[in-house]
């Protein structure tokens, strides 16, 4: 892989597997060499705007440009996109993405479903989309929101963000990733989906993302 | 005697055989309109001012339409008022002029709360006389509304001060542009005394409007104000600090007691509701005599309290702004205020609710929720002696409002852009639209804007191939009309009984810090969360006394400058006057002040510098009110942040402001290189207002009211949850992807004009230069800085990369 081109890498593990934590808000699992990807939500500008809500159209195409960036950088043998991929009904937007994912030819692409993707299953399966409902791994089970399993669940859905404070009581909302003992959650890959603050638990390890870096913020407790 | 005169005289007899004698203003009121002029009414509530121009209004009609005894068939006179609640009155009073006068007329009320029939009923048989808001009025732009609305004569805007200053003044200018093309009609603005009465009255009447035409008339009514605070009796043990004010409702029983019925005016909704319980708790006979009055409570309820207050059932009733108009015609024996009024005018008004016979002394009580508001209380005095009344500054070129104006009209019977932009140009707030703003707008609403997409897919107003600009989705339509108006709130989620009862609305973001089975405080119960279902809060009375209180957004309005400038002055004289009983209260508290650090005179500012564990914090006080303290604390922050990369959270109130940072700030070297200068002032605060939410803050009303955030149909929003989103999402793609956009503009716009009150900030940093810098370094928190030490809503201001600033944070428990 050529991660040169990325802004941080941070290189941890989850359930024995390494994993790379990427500020492009993506994730990485070295040994399936599977780039995972939560909750972009392409297409919802379009869809606002083909309602009447003029949501500039630029986002997606950003959108669109960090992934090509990450894909290139990485080159990934999987590119699983981790739900809520794309964000309602077809339109123009959906034309754009299965156009630009056919430029990746070498990736095997797989959607774990998540519950904005409605498209019907053949139109994901034209763009070269493989459509499962969860994804094993090894140990890692991948789904699109957290499932009940024995597994190691790695999820998206929840768009997690946590809430930092400092002295002069300043404090900061930023994108994270959340790695616990039995489940990870990862943040939403999307510029126009918002965010849900969330409390780790004692046991999870947080990593807070800036555009520039990943932090680790575990240790920062009382 | 001429032909107006005989009308006049009809009039004056139908007065005398009221037993009333007509008044100067009224008479005058009648002549003007008889001679077709518009104008502009100078009155207060409570003198008349309805009978001034509504029969004004009517004996104009008459004069002009010989048949009109027969009754006419089409609408006549459009009667637009801010408040729903005032409409019902109005209409009373019309229908009861219009029948004694022998007229059969139909005199109708059009708001929100009008139901569906009713509202067909109104279009297929036009009442001649509409009670309507202006909301509602652009509601009945709907198809056909030209037809409809084609023999309007006079259009009055009733308590034209409360639209002032506010984007429903910008809704009716735009109504009035339209009404001006279809029928001409005359049009008169009702208004309490402003400190910009000119100016209020060009921006109802427009910029098209000749001026030689446009009388304004004053109504001369002696009436006099007095103040009486309510002092603790052991100022020493008052707190320096808060809000509330509740430590001294032992000291209103009394009041309440021998009062047959009084109005405890309020600043906050929550307020209210905590005062409400707290009397009933002291004196719990109360039960029965005692009623809530606010805006989240439910018309019902609000009607009830009303009637019963009015009727002498209710003794006492604790209420928010939702009671400064609507008691019009049926005046209260005493009123008390909690907390600042913040401003001179606001005081005056509610003053105004006692007392309403002429020649009346109107008693209004006031009682300080904190040790310093005794100042305060000093300083209203002092601007009600010297006849002050503050300005209402008005909204110019609010896109947002445009954006909605231009899709309601697309949505009835469209619009051809030609004619619609030399309108929209007549009025106050658009005269200086330029055309290529104009052409914006019309793209915005038509491809979203300037589209480098080369699929566009955005579908909202369409040309017709005749050049007319249409909304054709019925979909798109129907939403636009729910969200049509300009006051922006939260989602509302109405509370309701679980066996149905519904006690009123709520914010969602009050709701949702809660969960199944906690008990809070609602309407003056207590209720227990049994389950939020859609749109719905289901609840149960709760066993428990010690709900939470719910809290709603806003209403931290800042003190006026005129008020300030009092407050000042109060404050420098404070060591000199002897005959306040306010001053006399407050001065073993002024005396600490003093030993702790200083009072400063009207030639001194002040400045404190603390360390805490909190960390190092400075103090300064302007006493200019917290808006312009946001923006002055935010140069002082960027200005400082030059000498050494530095955070701080900034805290305000409406006497100073705070900057705390964990590292020592250099303000010794900040001073002397000038740090209140007037140099750059404006690169300085671009520089400063992009590090800080205030934009974004704005943002949320603008894309609210410019229909970009939709927030649900009433009682279902599961169907457009993919539609959801926050106006923070937007104003971030805005910034990130489209910054030359208006409605992003208009965001930084209003900062200047209404958050930093760019003119106040700017006289303010010229008094300060002049003045000399009194710094110092108390060893512990005085009773100046202490308010806002306490206070917890705090901005942030940093010129550290975040990383730096990630590495000192700890995770928010």
């Amino acid at each position: 892989m050529n991660a040169d081109s990325l802004k941080t890498i941070l290189n941890t593990e989850v359930a024995g597997c390494q994993i790379s934590l990427l500020s492009e808000k993506a994730a990485y699992l070295p040994e399936f060499d599977a780039l995972l990807i939560a909750d972009a939500h392409l297409g919802k500008i379009d869809h606002f705007r083909k309602h009447g809500i003029a949501a500039p159209p630029g986002a997606d195409v950003a959108c669109m440009q960090r992934l090509e960036r990450l894909i290139e950088s990485m080159k990934p043998g999987k590119l699983v996109f981790m739900g809520d991929l794309f964000h309602s009904a077809a339109n123009a937007s959906w034309d754009l993405f299965s156009d630009f994912l056919k430029d990746f030819t070498q990736v095997k692409k797989i959607l774990v479903k998540g519950n904005h993707d409605i498209l019907p299953e053949e139109i994901f399966g034209d763009a070269g989309l493989h459509l499962v409902e969860s994804l094993q791994l090894g140990p890692l089970l991948l789904s699109h929101a957290p499932v009940e399993s024995n597994s190691y669940n790695i999820y998206g859905h929840i768009h997690p963000a946590i809430k930092l404070v400092g002295k002069g009581r300043v404090s900061l909302k930023l994108p994270c990733f959340i790695l616990g003992n039995r489940r990870a959650i990862l943040p939403s890959f999307g510029e126009f989906t918002g965010l849900a603050l969330v409390k780790p638990s004692i046991t999870d390890r947080t990593y807070a993302i800036t555009p520039d870096a990943v932090f680790d913020v575990s240790a920062s407790r009382d | 005697m001429n032909n107006n005169d005989s009308y006049v005289q009809s009039a004056l007899e139908w007065f005398y055989s009221k037993d009333w004698t007509p008044l100067p203003f009224q008479i005058e009121t009648w002549d003007h309109c008889l001679a077709g002029r518009s104008g502009l009414l100078n009155a207060p509530t409570g003198t008349g001012k309805t009978y001034a121009v509504f029969v004004g209004a009517v004996l104009s009609c008459l004069r002009r339409q010989k048949d009109a005894h027969e009754g006419l068939s089409q609408l006549r006179i459009v009667w637009v008022t801010p408040v729903r609640a005032l409409s019902r009155d109005i209409a009373i009073a019309c229908r009861a002029f219009c029948e004694s006068f022998g007229l059969n007329w139909m005199v109708a009320v059009r708001t929100g709360d009008t139901d569906n029939a009713e509202r067909m009923h109104q279009r297929r048989y036009p009442p001649q006389v509409l009670i309507t808001t202006p909301e509602s009025l652009h509601l009945i732009m709907a198809k056909g509304y030209e037809k409809y609305l084609k023999d309007v004569e006079f259009v009055v805007a009733d308590e034209w001060h409360e639209l002032m200053g506010s984007k429903r003044a910008v809704l009716l200018e735009l109504a009035l542009s339209r009404i001006k093309s279809i029928s001409t009609p005359q049009i008169w603005g009702i208004s309490a005394t402003l400190g910009n009465m000119e100016e209020s009255m060009d921006v109802l009447l427009g910029t098209d409007h000749h001026r030689k035409d446009a009388v304004m008339v004053k109504a001369v009514i002696e009436k006099k104000v007095s103040v009486v605070s309510i002092i603790p009796s052991e100022v020493e043990k008052y707190p320096w600090a808060g809000n509330l004010g509740i430590g001294l409702a032992d000291s209103l029983i009394p009041l309440l007691e021998k009062s047959s019925s009084t109005l405890v005016f309020t600043n906050t909704r929550s307020q209210a509701e905590i005062w409400y319980q707290k009397l009933l708790e002291i004196k719990p006979e109360l039960a029965g005599l005692i009623a809530l009055h606010h805006g989240s409570i439910s018309r019902e309820l609000r009607d009830w309290v009303e009637d019963a207050l009015h009727s002498g059932r209710l003794k006492c009733v604790v209420c928010t702004s939702s009671l400064d108009l609507g008691v019009d015609f049926r005046p209260v024996e005493t009123i008390v205020q909690v907390g600042s009024p913040k401003g001179i005018a606001r005081f005056l008004q509610r003053a105004g609710r006692s007392g309403h016979q002429p020649g009346a002394e109107s008693v209004i009580y006031f009682l300080p929720t904190n040790a310093l508001q005794l100042l305060e209380s000093a300083a209203l005095k002092k601007g009600i002696e010297h006849g002050d009344v503050e300005e209402r500054v008005p909204y110019i070129r609010s896109f947002d409002v445009l954006v909605q104006y231009l899709v309601t009209l697309a949505t009835s019977d469209g619009f051809f852009p030609e004619s619609i932009f030399s309108e929209v140009k007549s009025t106050f707030s658009f005269s200086s639209l330029s055309d290529d703003e104009w052409s914006w707008v019309l793209q915005f609403i038509t491809t979203g804007g300037p589209s480098l997409h080369a699929y566009n897919e955005f579908k909202k107003v369409e040309i017709m191939p005749d050049g007319c600009y249409r909304v054709t989705s019925r979909a798109i339509a129907m939403k636009h009309r729910l969200s049509i108006g300009a006051i922006v709130s939260d989602t509302m989620l109405q509370v309701k009984f679980q066996r149905g009862g519904y006690l009123g609305s709520i914010e969602e973001a009050f709701i949702s810090k809660l969960s199944i089975g906690d008990s809070f405080w609602f309407a003056g119960r207590p209720l227990e969360l049994i389950r939020v279902k859609e749109m719905i809060v289901q609840v149960k009375v709760s066993p428990s006394k010690n709900g939470k209180f719910s809290t709603w957004m806003g209403g931290r309005m800042p003190l006026s400058a005129m008020l300030s400038e009092h407050l000042r002055m109060v404050v420098s004289e404070s060591a000199t006057i002897a005959d306040s009983p306010e001053l006399n209260a407050i001065k073993p508290i002024l005396e600490t002040q003093r030993q702790l650090s200083a009072v400063p005179r009207n030639d001194e500012f002040l400045i404190e510098s603390i360390s805490t564990r909190d960390g190092y914090h400075i103090y300064m006080y302007p006493f200019e009110g917290r808006f312009v303290h946001e923006g002055l604390a935010a140069i002082i922050a960027f200005r400082l942040s030059r000498i050494k990369s530095i955070s701080f959270s900034i805290a305000v109130n409406d006497y100073g402001f705070e900057l705390l940072s964990d590292q020592p700030i250099p303000i010794e070297q900040a001073i002397d290189a000038n740090l209140f200068t007037l140099d750059n002032l404006l690169f300085d605060l671009q520089g400063s207002i992009n590090h800080n939410e205030m934009a974004r803050r704005r943002f949320r009303d603008i894309a609210g009211i410019a229909g970009l955030v939709f927030k649900g149909f009433p009682g279902r929003n599961i169907k457009d949850k993919h539609l959801q989103s926050s106006s923070q999402l937007f104003f971030d793609v805005f910034r990130d992807y489209e910054c030359d956009n208006l409605l992003y503009k208009q965001a930084f716009q209003e900062i200047m004009e209404f958050q930093i009150e760019e003119v106040r900030l700017r006289s303010a940093l010229r008094r300060i230069e002049s003045q000399s810098l009194k710094l110092q370094y108390p060893v512990r928190p005085t009773p100046f800085c202490f308010p806002i030490l306490a206070d917890r809503l705090r901005e942030r201001f940093s010129t550290e990369k975040v990383d730096e600033m990630i590495k000192k944070m700890i995770l928010s428990k």
